[in-house]
């Protein structure tokens, strides 16, 4: 394969700017180029765009039709006594500072013992500070010092409160939250009163620790949420206790969990596969085609020789028994099918560094005493990047299709012992779930949302490399 | 073309090793074996199967007893099934993927070449921007999209085809169709970059200088030229059938290979998966030594090199 | 005696995305029975466009022929129907191009490439258009020609192709053969050759033949006549001993300056004319030449000049204000 004369990529402003130029007439290429900016948008954001958690089933609403509105009424709260157990960490991040309050049910309760403990030091401290709002059917009666006496529905109850900062240290810490205890009916729900302010960028876990305890909550500024013993989402709640609402737009699963909502969340774990598959392809092949390019002679030949025969290798089959003997876990994934792409990297590389050798620049450098490094750092580098880019672009949409490919034949990907849905591995389940047809949405969006971005990307690659790259124009 | 026929034999029978090489030693180097799974065995049993499939001798010997028995055309026992040779599988097997492969390749020709010719010729006009946006459609939309999106249409909706099944003509239609569709779209684009870039050439001038009519000139002049492209793409494209048939034959349940390997590989049915690799790359080097023969054929300049 | 061919104020223009390039603008020219036309210019002053529309050939889009008619045999080529016109080419006028190494199509054999004009123009069945074919090729002097005639282009050296490719215009004895610099792309030896042979050729088959070149050596070996193009027009037009003995126009002259003679000792230092042919989406004004011309003077930049001298046989035309400056002086 022969690439285009390297010289178009010098870094000279203007050429940039020209291919820039091509790209924007294409108008394919713009609409390719902003649909996937609008998708990776949608993926890094994704817990900002959903409007359910996507593992969130609603037991009583399977198959969903698409467009319905659904109340969550946070009557299904619920909590086992002796258990310990701990949450599944906070998914939703931010920056600064938030607030998270508890919301538990149980039978008795003085308090319950929180055992904090931040997976970063990253977490500098976490508060403790009084509550302001409390439930309707709770009142603040008196201020005593640190306690504080609410009445509620079966009289009054005096209970510390906690107003201290416990900065986090290397050990972890237990904290006692006392808890206030609200009557309702006939089940007693008992309303941690506690605001637990943390200034966090990172993820936090809760271990809850009591005689009584939830088997997971996930408490956000918004929502409280329950999870069963595996992690699943079994309710959320808005954390005033108004009805939580939820518009299935694309209709829900099997297990009534938002379809919508899964897909955003796909869009991330296909995105993931793409974007690091890529990068693992983009260090094997640039580093082994720099390498027979810039040694040349026979070891070149030879390596090429060894990239012509792996051309010729069905990879996929190399890649399922890959997955199917080193278990599915994504880093296997990454390296399996950056392990497919290198090869056009490795020979374009090579074709440019192989051409650029022969420019004067080059030689100039060489005569000037300038190193091996020196010339790769500032000229080869440099100079090859443009192709490279657009290369790279080309390569994602085929991971990105290889990983559904995968998913789809059963072979998910997984993290820490959890299947990773992506785009493949949802129509895969629509087709499962497609009845007579009737559930056509759980095979119909997933399917068309891959196509589409398959087909984004695809025209902005073929843009990039015809802008990039003219004397290549139409030839793949 | 002798010389550079002999080149390619010397070289694709490499390709079929470093695929059979990988396969064997990516699934022995990963931890368990196919019988671990199985519980309540007695030890005593476990050994004794080990020792039935080889597999308490050293890897390297493995190795050598796997090639020696695929030399011969033994490909063992199943691990799984443990009462049938992979032989009797892939005899069993082997003939519906066949030929849902080959009427594919053969739609896709077709298809492809006719489409491609003729956006080439009229280039530029609606019948160009329709064909290569279907084309672009063709080449995104991967088979496991454009399967199910069929059969729901054409099975669930319409009714003009069986969901899935095998057997009968036309139960080979979506199947057939889906296969051929993202190779259908390449050779139709490929067709046409070759054609443009033939049309362009001088001796087309020519051609036409002679008073030959345009269909003439694109029949008899342009296409041999705008194959060859093609023709070189065959050979990857039946890499690409073979992975494709995988899903195909899973949406389908068509009763191939395909659909067999998937499975043999969740089940690390170490005999069936090497048996059924070495089908498959058997069939592609096969394959690819049909098209370099037909290239050759194609270009004089290679033939007689 | 009405000329075989007539040509009247034929134009071509293409529309590109720079702007209407206008490659022949009012082109009128004649050929007579029997004779050897040469057309000088430099590349890009539309030689191979003007032939190529006569016959029928410039691509539309982009192209655009216009013109008052070109008499062919009591046929107006430029308003043929393409099935017409496509029965004129290659049968009685045929043409061959600047580069042999690609004019051949290098996927067929060189017999079917000769014999499918042939096959197509005439009911003639294949072995007799293979003898014909084979009886050409010995005419062209290719050596040992019903063994080479299997063979493939990439066999033949550029040489020989360039006389396949006359042997394949000639397959049908046309009354014209247009000749596309069929030169231009050999080497020297082989260039005296081929036109050589050219020269043999009127002889036997009395073909008239259009010789399209930028080597005034050329014209001076063969042709009859020689027209001098210069953006898209004839700026000089004559017998061709007349023409090289006087010519009229700046630019002929510069021509004659630029080419290396035999008869000038071998150390004179060759002219070229000086400045870039003109841009021809936007040709400047007057007379087109008059930016490169050393005897420019006013009347050059306004207005064109017209088309001067007699039309009689033997006679010498031009398009220049300096021939009629010089015919007022001398009255
Ligand atoms: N298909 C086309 N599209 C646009 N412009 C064209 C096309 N073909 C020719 N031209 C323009 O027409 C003009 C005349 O071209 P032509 O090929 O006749 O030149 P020429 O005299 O034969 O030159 P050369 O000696 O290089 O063959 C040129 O300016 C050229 O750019
Ligand atoms: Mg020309």
């Amino acid at each position: 394969m022969s690439t285009s004369d390297p010289v178009k990529f010098v870094a000279g402003r203007s050429l940039w700017q020209d291919a820039f130029r091509r790209l924007l007439r294409n108008r394919m290429a713009v609409v390719g180029a902003i649909v996937t900016l609008l998708l990776a948008c949608i993926a890094i954001f994704a817990e900002w765009v959903v409007p359910v958690d996507p593992t969130y089933q609603e037991l009583h609403h399977r198959f969903g039709v698409p467009g319905q509105v659904h109340d969550t009424t946070p009557e299904r709260l619920f909590l086992v006594e002796g258990e310990r157990t701990s949450f599944p960490p906070l998914r939703y991040r931010g920056k600064g500072t938030r607030h998270f309050r508890f919301l538990v049910q149980q039978r008795i309760a003085t308090g319950v013992h929180v055992h904090l403990s931040a997976r970063s030091k990253k977490v500098r401290k976490i508060q403790l500070t009084r509550i302001d709002s409390l439930p309707e059917s709770v009142e603040r009666i008196e201020v005593r010092g640190d306690r504080e006496v609410f009445r509620h529905g079966k009289g009054e109850e005096e209970v510390t409160v906690l107003d201290k900062e416990i900065v986090l240290g290397e050990k972890l810490d237990d904290v006692f939250l006392p808890l206030l205890s609200r009557a309702s009916r006939g089940r007693q729900k008992l309303v941690l009163n506690q605001v637990v302010r943390a200034e966090t960028n990172q993820t936090l876990t809760f271990d809850l620790e009591s005689d009584q305890t939830v088997r997971g909550l996930r408490i956000d500024n918004q929502t409280v949420a329950t999870y069963d013993l595996v992690g699943r989402l079994v309710q959320e709640v808005r954390r005033d206790g108004k009805p939580f609402q939820h518009r299935h737009l694309l209709g829900q699963d099997m297990h009534g969990r938002d379809l919508f909502s899964r897909l955003v969340f796909g869009a991330r774990i296909s995105f993931l596969i793409g974007v690091v598959a890529t990068l693992v392809s983009l260090f094997i092949g640039v580093f082994y085609g720099a390498v027979a390019g810039w040694v040349g002679g026979r070891v070149d030949s030879f390596m090429m020789r060894v990239v012509d025969i792996l051309y010729g290798i069905p990879y996929m089959f190399l890649v399922i028994i890959l997955m199917t003997s080193f278990g599915r876990d994504v880093r296997v994934m990454f390296i399996a099918l950056g392990a497919v792409q290198w090869l056009t990297m490795a020979r374009i590389v090579r074709g440019q560094v192989l051409s650029l050798k022969e420019k004067e620049y080059i030689e100039a450098a060489r005569a000037s005493g300038g190193g091996g490094f020196w010339i790769l750092t500032r000229h080869l580098i440099p100079n090859t990047l443009g192709v490279i880019a657009v290369y790279t672009t080309l390569t994602i949409p085929s991971v990105i299709l290889q990983e559904s490919f995968l998913s789809f034949l059963g072979l998910s990907p997984e993290w820490q012992g959890q299947p990773l849905e992506s785009w493949g591995a949802l129509t895969w389940n629509g087709i499962q779930a497609l009845g007579t047809g009737q559930n056509w949405w759980l095979l119909v969006f997933p399917a068309m949302t891959l196509a589409i971005t398959l087909f984004s990307m695809n025209f902005l690659g073929d843009g990039l490399r015809d802008a990039f790259d003219p004397q290549m124009k139409g030839r793949t | 073309m002798a010389r550079y026929l002999f080149r390619r034999i010397l070289f694709l029978p490499l390709v079929l090793l470093v695929l059979l090489t990988a396969s064997f030693f990516l699934m022995r180097a990963a931890p368990g074996d196919p019988f671990a799974n199985e519980r309540g065995r007695d030890p005593e049993i476990q050994k004794n199967l080990k020792a039935k499939y080889h597999l308490d001798k050293p890897l390297w010997v493995q190795y050598g007893i796997f090639l020696k028995n695929l030399l011969q055309g033994d490909l063992g026992l199943s691990t799984k099934y443990k009462d049938r040779t992979v032989n009797e599988i892939v005899a069993g097997h082997l003939p519906p993927s066949v030929l849902l492969g080959v009427i594919a390749l053969l739609l896709a020709l077709v298809v492809g070449v006719a489409t491609g010719t003729v956006a080439a010729v009229r280039q530029n006009t609606v019948f160009d921007y329709s064909t290569m946006a279907v084309a672009m459609v063709g080449i995104s939309a991967p088979t496991f999209v454009v399967g199910p999106l069929l059969v729901l249409v054409f099975a669930y909706y319409l009714h003009w085809f069986p969901i899935t099944g095998w057997g009968s003509w036309h139960e080979l239609i979506l199947p057939a169709v889906t296969l051929a569709l993202p190779f259908t779209a390449r050779i139709s684009r490929l067709m046409r970059t070759g054609m443009l870039e033939i049309i362009r050439q001088e001796f087309i001038k020519t051609a036409r200088a002679k008073g030959l009519t345009e269909t003439r000139i694109v029949l008899r002049h342009a296409i041999r030229g705008a194959l060859l492209p093609v023709i070189s793409y065959l050979g990857p494209a039946t890499a690409e059938i073979m992975t494709g048939s995988l899903v195909v034959e899973k949406i389908f349940q068509v009763p191939g290979i395909g659909y067999e390997f998937v499975n043999s590989a969740l089940n690390r049915d170490y005999s069936l998966v090497l048996g059924l690799v070495a089908v498959f790359g058997t069939l592609l080097v096969f394959m690819n030594l049909l098209v370099d023969i037909v290239y050759g054929l194609l270009d004089p300049r290679i033939r007689y090199e | 005696m009405t000329p075989l061919l007539d040509v009247q104020n034929l134009s071509v223009t293409f529309d590109t995305d720079d702007g209407v390039v206008q490659a022949v603008s009012d082109l009128s020219f004649h050929l007579d029975e029997g004779e050897i036309l040469g057309i000088v210019g430099e590349s890009g002053s539309g030689k191979s466009v003007s032939c190529l529309a006569m016959m029928g050939l410039v691509p539309s889009p982009p192209g655009r022929v216009q013109g008052r008619c070109a008499r062919f045999e009591g046929e107006d080529l430029l308003t043929l129907s393409a099935r017409a016109i496509r029965k004129v080419r290659g049968d009685r006028i045929s043409m061959i191009f600047q580069d042999p190494m690609t004019s051949l199509n290098p996927y067929l054999r060189v017999s079917s490439q000769l014999t499918e004009a042939m096959r197509t123009h005439r009911q003639v069945s294949r072995k007799d258009a293979l003898d014909r074919a084979v009886e050409l090729l010995d005419l062209v002097h290719i050596p040992d020609a019903s063994r080479r005639i299997h063979d493939y282009p990439h066999q033949f050296s550029g040489g020989m192709r360039q006389r396949v490719m006359i042997a394949m215009a000639l397959m049908l004895e046309p009354k014209i053969l247009i000749a596309d610099e069929p030169t231009t792309a050999l080497d020297v030896t082989i260039q005296a050759q081929i036109l050589d042979l050219l020269g043999e050729i009127r002889q036997r088959l009395g073909t008239s033949m259009i010789l399209i070149t930028h080597d005034l050596g050329v014209v001076a070996g063969v042709c009859d006549r020689v027209g001098v193009m210069y953006a898209g027009r004839f700026c000089e037009m004559g017998p061709t001993d007349l023409l090289f003995s006087d010519p009229s126009h700046p630019y002929t002259r510069g021509l004659l300056r630029s080419v290396p003679r035999i008869d000038r000792p071998s150390h004179a230092t060759l002219s070229t004319i000086q400045g870039n042919p003109p841009n021809m989406t936007d040709p400047p004004a007057g007379c087109a030449f008059h930016p490169r011309c050393e005897e420019q003077f006013d009347r050059c930049l306004v207005e064109r000049p017209e088309w001067m001298g007699d039309s009689g046989e033997g006679q010498k035309r031009v398009a220049c204000w300096l021939e009629e400056s010089e015919a007022e002086g001398s009255e």
